[in-house]
């Protein structure tokens, strides 16, 4: 050990039951932040379990969401009357977006539960549980872009400068994702009735957010999306990689959201965090 | 208020919901050196007063106050990925207990040398006996520089000549760090290792003091 960290090390900790809540929870998400080593290399070796011996591995979600993808837009194209080369693409960027949307609620939900002997064992701080499963999923999501690589050849069409934009977005929407995974996460400890009402709320979420259908189709009742905050995330995410126009009005609504996540995170985060060893 | 012979107190919230008061106005201070051995009945509250000094259950009412690094000789596999090999899970398992990647990489050589498991640690541990996996699981746990050393029982792995092994490597761990909590049922092993006693019965803190002292008085209790 070297003299910088064992000083470091001795430093005198004090946890007390009346320490600011807020500290220490900003201080939680901090620690679990500076760890990304740590949640890097669990968040791969989930993946990596999951597909050891496997020939195909993650490819695998890659490859069936492909297919679901080509199938939807064979049969909606005929549906909605438009044209397969226009909605093949769409259908491809709603899908890849909101498989990483969709996981980090409904999987969120059980992401403390699921990490018990972690949280038991100690010396993790809890929000890096959240982190480990949004890199799961954003590792999954980088798979995931095959598919637009395919569609980019077949359908010959370059997304553009709007790509530029996706870093900002892909990174505003990861954070919002990983403060509802924690928000979620820590009231479903507490309220076991929760996971399941997240996840068929998901269901039903997916079927009114412009998904399968484009937002112009809603004209009549543009109320369904405007007030949506899932659509201006899939949004966020389809455009850029699609070559539409990333708004500023999108942009500026995606941040806040994230502030007003981040208020609300932080209040749930403060009230539960001491509370969900005990919970477990 | 019930007051069982196996268990913390058992109320009621204002919520009216049941609650276990699991510990209850404990309170000792412990300085380098010193080695506490706690015991009592089965649900006492051994392992939660564990769970606080490791930092997972954070005190209701009162305060924990350490300085140094805090670590628990338990759940030595906690982590370990079945599919990963036996070097990867070093790594694993190394940066779970909170070592760097460099102090890692220091120590890679003589974990995989106490281990005894040569070129198996080039395969995925699922392929280890539970005994070699223990092996594996408690040459990186004790290869951590701990201040203060959590443990629930004393611990004991591997076969025959491996076991006097660990034994000589937790000897020296519980000789190096600043200080042990030791939760055991075995009185003389708390006799050996311990020169503080902590006696907690219904989660509060009956006798605490000089080994000798409180297991004379524990013993007194236990033969009336």
């Amino acid at each position: 050990m070297t003299a910088e960290t064992s000083t470091q090390a001795r430093r005198l900790a004090r946890i007390a039951s009346d320490t600011r809540s807020y500290r220490r929870a900003i201080g939680d998400i901090g620690q679990a932040l500076s760890l990304w080593r740590l949640w890097g290399m669990l968040g791969w070796l989930d993946i990596r379990q999951r597909y050891r011996r496997s020939f195909i591995g993650p490819f695998w979600i890659t490859i069936s969401m492909g297919v679901m993808i080509s199938a939807l837009g064979f049969v909606y194209s005929t549906l909605l009357g438009t044209p397969i080369a226009e909605l093949l693409p769409y259908l491809a960027g709603g899908f890849i977006a909101w498989a990483l949307i969709s996981a980090m609620m409904i999987e969120g939900a059980a992401v403390f539960t699921a990490s018990e002997p972690f949280i038991k064992h100690g010396n993790v701080p809890l929000s890096l549980h959240s982190l480990r499963l949004y890199w799961r999923h954003a590792i999954t999501f980088a798979h995931n872009l095959a598919i637009l690589l395919a569609v980019y050849v077949i359908f010959q069409f370059l997304p553009g400068t709007s790509l530029f934009v996706f870093p900002l977005t892909f990174t505003i929407v990861s954070a919002i994702l990983v403060i509802w995974a924690i928000i979620i996460g820590s009231l479903s400890t507490r309220f076991r009735d929760l996971p399941p009402i997240i996840s068929s709320t998901v269901q039903v979420v997916f079927f009114v957010t412009p998904i399968l259908y484009k937002p112009e189709m809603l004209s009549d009742r543009p109320f369904v999306y405007q007030f949506n905050p899932f659509y201006y995330m899939v949004e966020g995410l389809r455009a850029p990689i699609l070559g539409e126009p990333v708004t500023a009005k999108l942009v500026m609504t995606l941040l806040l959201m994230l502030a007003v996540s981040a208020v609300l995170g932080l209040i749930v985060f403060a009230r539960t965090r001491g509370r969900i060893s005990y919970w477990l | 208020m019930l007051s069982l012979a196996t268990g913390g107190k058992i109320g009621l919230t204002n919520e009216d919901r049941i609650s276990v008061k699991a510990l209850d106005s404990v309170s000792f201070s412990l300085k380098a050196g010193d080695k506490l051995g706690v015991i009592g009945h089965n649900g006492a509250g051994k392992t939660t007063l564990l769970r606080v000094a490791a930092g997972v259950f954070e005190p209701t009412f009162g305060a924990l106050e350490t300085v140094g690094r805090v670590g628990g000789l338990y759940d030595l596999t906690l982590g370990m990925d079945m599919e990963a090999t036996g070097y990867e899970n070093i790594r694993v398992r190394g940066m779970l207990l909170g070592l760097t990647r460099r102090e890692i990489d220091a120590k890679t050589d003589e974990i995989a040398e106490f281990t005894e498991l040569g070129d198996y640690l080039y395969l995925p541990i699922r392929t280890y006996s539970s005994g070699m996996l223990l092996r594996l699981g408690f040459a990186v746990t004790t290869s951590v520089d701990l201040d203060i050393l959590l443990m629930d029982e004393w611990i004991s792995v591997g076969d025959e000549s491996f076991q006097r092994k660990s034994e000589a490597r937790m000897k020296e761990i519980v000789g190096r760090s600043g200080i042990l909590i030791l939760s055991a049922h075995t009185l003389g092993l708390i006799e050996d290792v311990c020169n503080k006693c902590l006696w907690l019965e219904h989660g509060r803190a009956r006798e605490f003091g000089e080994t000798k002292s409180v297991l004379d008085l524990y013993r007194k209790a236990a033969a009336a």
